[in-house]
């Protein structure tokens, strides 16, 4: 499997199709949830402006209050609201939480109590001057006095809740805070559609890689069982280049070659044994018959000495024949009787001239020879 | 009966064609492809006996020149033993395939076998009323004896009866019966005709003036 083409292809295609959705799944996260938290910061941040401005027109202390002039016309206005009563008005728009209706994510809208801002206001002292909507189980976190300035400081405090510290009017300390609990749900939801979109063109993209690997390698199989049908039937019929890609092409000119070649040695071979056959069946053939037509009737002795002389000579050629045979046989398996050495060839050609001329003059046949010396390589 | 030996190797070529001689068939030799088609081709054989590996034109492509003009029985005669040599032989037009080396007394049958259905003859004993011919053992027999016969006379008979009810012109007897190494006359016809009237007693080979003989059932 590991050697398999068809595998690797789908392996490095799967990482890079997980690479690519796992980064890109990472940069849509990271962006919503910065997009999340920025909108929640500037509510908090909202929220404690709001409050501040809201603070403004407080009256300056408890029991501190002064009745009002009576009205040109004697009637007594109303009195002055005390601080208790103005605390008491001070309360936090419905519209910072309007969002949730209609989020984009649509989120279902959990437990109103947690999605509120809450906020909680101290007087210069240090003392509690109002709270609203603190979740339950809230402990006032300890934070030094530096962290109230002009411009609202924001901080995450119990890991599940933010909060924005800020100087209200009067040297208040206005802290404004909400739970994350509802945000971290919604990115938490959102994280999981990615992680499942994701999968889902993972998936997608993997069934698509292996119909690609398959198209690649198919043609591939197509040529090694062509390939496999003509060396099982003839290897004289190439392979048609014509049907395979251009990528291809080259494996089957190679492919062809080698087929050419074989089917060349496999002819000489074939064509080898027909003759070494047909030399070696004739003389059979000759002294078979021979001595059959002798064997069917009473002969003269000439005629049996003829038919021995017929056969002798087929044994002769026979002889001829098989040791041939075996010298090449010998050949070819690198015996060490057969040794190739150095060879005077024009002192062999000269013998055979003068083996030969008596024969010529005896037929008035003249001969020459121009020799010069050669050397070559034989047995 | 005359049959053309095809053969490059002289001694097998010449013991082949004694062979069949002393069987009593008229033989011509030829030792390359272009004698022997000049033989097939000039000449009405009963039989060809063909190696297959020959010179100047091979036997593949003599039986491809020969069966364009002649449906003369072809009996391949070859050192070639694979089934697919065996196959294209007959698939050319060759009638039967022999492989060397062979038992004289196959050949001869295989032979006497092709003569046989060539002339639509299919046992090797015929009967022509009284008359009855062994082609195998070339004995002759009448009315329940048996005549004794020279060769070219038995083959003289035997190409009557094959060809029987048709008539055979002293031609064609002289070129059935002689090879084309005797100089022999063509009224020797007329002689043998009158030694086997004589021989089988009683006259079945009927003469049409100025056509030939004729053996009627």
């Amino acid at each position: 499997m590991i050697k398999s083409l068809r595998w690797k292809l789908e392996f490095f295609y799967a990482g890079l199709l997980a690479f690519l959705i796992v980064s890109i799944g990472s940069l849509l996260y990271f962006q919503v949830w910065h997009a999340v938290y920025d909108e929640f910061d500037q509510r908090l941040i909202a929220a404690a402006l709001y409050l501040d401005l809201a603070l403004r027109p407080m009256p300056a202390e408890p029991g501190r209050v002064m009745a009002p002039p009576p009205r040109p016309d004697g009637s007594r206005p109303p009195p002055p609201r005390t601080q208790e009563q103005f605390l008491k008005g001070i309360k936090l728009p419905e519209e910072l939480n309007l969002y949730q209706q209609s989020s984009p994510l649509s989120m279902p809208v959990p437990d109103l109590k947690i999605s509120k801002h809450y906020f909680l206001i101290y007087s210069n002292q240090g003392e509690l001057l109002k709270q609203e909507n603190l979740p339950e189980g809230y402990l006032v976190q300890e934070v030094g006095d530096e962290i109230f300035t002009e411009r609202p400081t924001l901080k995450t405090v119990f890991n599940n809740k933010r909060e924005t510290y800020m100087r209200g009017p009067r040297n208040t300390r206005i802290i404004v805070g909400k739970s994350l609990i509802y945000i971290k749900e919604r990115l938490g939801t959102f994280a999981f559609r990615i992680i499942l979109v994701g999968s889902f063109f993972m998936a997608v993209g993997i069934f698509f890689s292996f119909a690609i690997a398959s198209r690649i390698s198919k043609p591939l199989a197509q040529m090694s069982a062509a390939a496999e049908q003509i060396s099982e039937k003839n290897l004289s019929t190439p392979l048609d280049i014509t049907q395979v890609n251009s990528e291809l092409s080259g494996l089957v000119k190679v492919l062809n070659n080698l087929f050419a070649r074989l089917d060349a040695s496999l002819n000489r071979q074939k064509q080898f044994t027909a003759d070494a056959s047909h030399e070696l069946r004739t003389p059979l053939a000759v002294i078979r018959s021979i001595s059959e037509l002798t064997l069917s009737q009473t002969r003269t002795p000439k005629e049996y000495q003829e038919a021995i002389e017929i056969s002798l000579k087929a044994v002769h050629r026979m002889t001829k024949l098989v040791n041939g045979l075996l010298a090449l046989a010998r050949v070819d398996s690198y015996s060490e009787e057969f040794t190739v050495q150095e060879i005077e060839f024009d002192c062999l050609v000269l013998e055979s001239f003068l083996l030969l001329t008596p024969m010529a003059t005896e037929k008035q046949i003249s001969i020459t020879h121009d020799l010069n010396p050669v050397k070559i390589n034989g047995h | 009966m005359r049959i053309l030996v095809v053969e490059d190797e002289p001694d097998l070529l010449s013991t082949i064609a004694r062979a069949l001689r002393e069987q009593g068939y008229a033989v011509d030799e030829a030792c390359d492809g272009k004698n022997a088609f000049f033989n097939a081709f000039s000449n009405s054989y009963d039989a060809i006996v063909l190696d297959l590996m020959l010179p100047e034109m091979g036997g593949i492509e003599f039986i491809k020149k020969v069966r364009k003009s002649k449906a003369t029985p072809i009996l391949i005669l070859s050192a070639l033993d694979t089934v697919g040599d065996r196959v294209e032989g007959l698939n050319i037009g060759a009638d039967d395939y022999l492989v060397k080396p062979f038992s004289m007394v196959e050949l001869f049958a295989r032979l006497q076998a092709l003569i046989r259905r060539a002339a639509g003859v299919t046992a090797n004993i015929i009967s022509v009323g009284e008359l009855t011919i062994d082609l195998g053992t070339k004995i002759a027999g009448y009315a329940g004896r048996k005549i004794d016969l020279t060769p070219k006379e038995f083959s003289l008979l035997e190409l009557m009866v094959l060809n029987r009810n048709k008539v055979v012109s002293r031609t064609a007897i002289y070129e059935h019966i002689y090879d084309s190494d005797d100089d022999t006359m063509s009224n020797l016809v007329d002689v043998h005709i009158f030694n086997l009237r004589k021989k089988l007693e009683k006259d079945i080979i009927e003469t049409r003036r100025g056509l030939g003989y004729i053996i009627c059932d």
